[in-house]
């Protein structure tokens, strides 16, 4: 069955049920929307609630939803269009670190040494940085929250600025050992975490590596690193080889996750994903 | 989450595999993210090797344009239409080359003739020392219009060499600014 057919059916049936298949987590999250709403609104709602009570979450091969065919498809929010090798070179993402601080990890993706100064292969980059955008948007189409990490000063205010603007999450600041491992005690709470997380360049200072890419591995939350030729990509779950110094990389990168983010946004507010009160409304 | 936290074991996917296969977790507990880590997977990371040095031909003419002559001073960065003096040297040699009339050995000589000819003045380095010498001559005769920093050798000799008239100008600035 096509991707459009299966999109018809689904309109079709528009059911807060079958909204509510994809996971547990989202499932009780509807419930709660739709609480909230009932007690502010019309009888409409409360009928739809009263599906919601009596849930029977669609499993198994022949009840696929909207979100597993959509991961079928291999580039479902047309990201593959978005950057091309040369804008990557216009952006700097080739300059590596000097030669004598290039990390073992990274030497498959080092083009060459020019002058002392390792060349990051674009080549490699470019379907890398495809791959983990397009993981990032199908997180996000599913309702998954993203933060985004850098300990870049310079570039601080602009992640913590696009993150906030796509409704996501930012950490830039100092990190403190165990804010995700020990977060109960620090927080005196227990937290939500993020479903994935965006490193947008994977070191704390020149010398350390950032120690949220080892808690969010400790703690099964798949990250996305952008991995200059100097830092170790092997706690990353998908990496990126690229600069993450200079500020036109950065720009680069942030343009891309931004895109990325609404994109997927948009798509699950078009499929029916959405659980937002208002997408209730309209139907 | 419940599940290992020795992150060096594995990967996540494998790790919360083995705890649906376990039991521990159940299939409708799991993460947003499995199902499509799972179905996009991480790539494969291609096998080490080593790096290589990248060098272009006209690599060669540049080292010895410069072996041979003096920085020809400045370049404006600003406008990229703008060729710089090596680099006009360097595609005049490539274009040369390519041509093939000219003798390999005579190719650096025909370049440098090549470019007198467009009024390109190119000076050595031994032309350059001599003229330095002599312009710490006159140096020393007008000591009272030199600050000490521009009489060391090699610190601004480009503004001494080129043009004695352009030392005033900046003696000039800073008393401005001053």
């Amino acid at each position: 069955m096509s991707l459009y057919s299966r999109m018809i059916r689904w309109r079709a049936c528009q059911s807060v049920k079958s909204c509510c298949s994809l996971h547990k987590t989202a499932l009780s999250r509807a419930k709660v929307n739709l609480e909230q709403v009932a007690r502010f609104s019309g009888s409409k709602l409360v009928c739809n609630q009263q599906e919601v009570e009596a849930p029977t979450p669609m499993r198994g091969e022949e009840t696929e939803s909207v979100a597993d065919t959509a991961l079928q498809h291999d580039d479902y929010f047309g990201l593959k269009n978005l950057v091309t090798v040369r804008d990557l070179f216009e952006a700097r993402v080739h300059l590596g670190h000097n030669s004598g601080l290039r990390h073992e990890s990274m030497s498959p993706y080092i083009f060459g040494e020019r002058q002392g100064t390792d060349i990051i292969d674009l080549e490699q980059t470019l379907p890398l940085l495809q791959h983990a955008l397009d993981v990032c948007a199908h997180i996000v189409y599913r309702g998954g929250m993203v933060l985004f990490l850098s300990r870049n000063q310079q570039t601080l205010p602009w992640v913590e600025r696009m993150a906030q603007e796509v409704g996501e999450y930012s950490h830039c600041r100092p990190w403190k050992r165990g804010i995700f491992t020990n977060a109960s005690s620090i927080f005196s709470t227990l937290p939500i975490y993020p479903e994935l997380c965006v490193f947008l360049g994977t070191q704390d200072t020149v010398f350390e590596m950032h120690l949220g890419i080892v808690e969010s591995s400790k703690l099964l939350i798949p990250s996305i690193g952008v991995v200059d030729s100097n830092c170790d990509n092997s706690d990353l779950t998908y990496h990126v080889p690229g600069n993450d110094d200079t500020p036109a990389a950065i720009h680069l990168y942030l343009r891309l996750f931004r895109e990325a983010v609404t994109r997927a946004k948009a798509k699950r507010k078009e499929d029916g994903l959405s659980l937002d009160p208002v997408a209730y409304d309209e139907s | 989450m419940a599940g290992s936290r020795r992150e060096s074991v594995g990967s996540i996917l494998t790790r919360l595999q083995g705890l649906l296969r376990a039991g521990a977790m159940k299939a409708e507990d799991r993460p947003i993210w499995y199902d499509i880590v799972k179905a996009k997977p991480p790539k494969p990371v291609p096998p080490h090797r080593e790096v290589q040095k990248i060098l272009y031909p006209e690599d060669f003419v540049r080292a010895r344009f410069y072996k041979t002559y003096a920085d020809p001073g400045a370049t404006v960065l600003s406008n990229e239409n703008s060729k710089s003096i090596p680099q006009k040297f360097v595609d005049r040699y490539l274009e040369l080359h390519g041509k093939g009339e000219t003798e390999p050995s005579r190719l650096f000589e025909e370049t440098t003739q090549s470019l007198a000819a467009e009024g390109v003045r190119l000076i050595t380095h031994e032309e350059r020392a001599a003229a330095r010498g002599k312009s710490q001559v006159t140096n020393k005769s007008q000591a009272s219009a030199v600050t000490p920093e521009t009489t060391e050798p090699g610190t601004s000799e480009k503004v001494k060499v080129k043009s004695p008239s352009q030392k005033v100008d900046i003696k000039g600035l800073f008393d401005e600014k001053s």
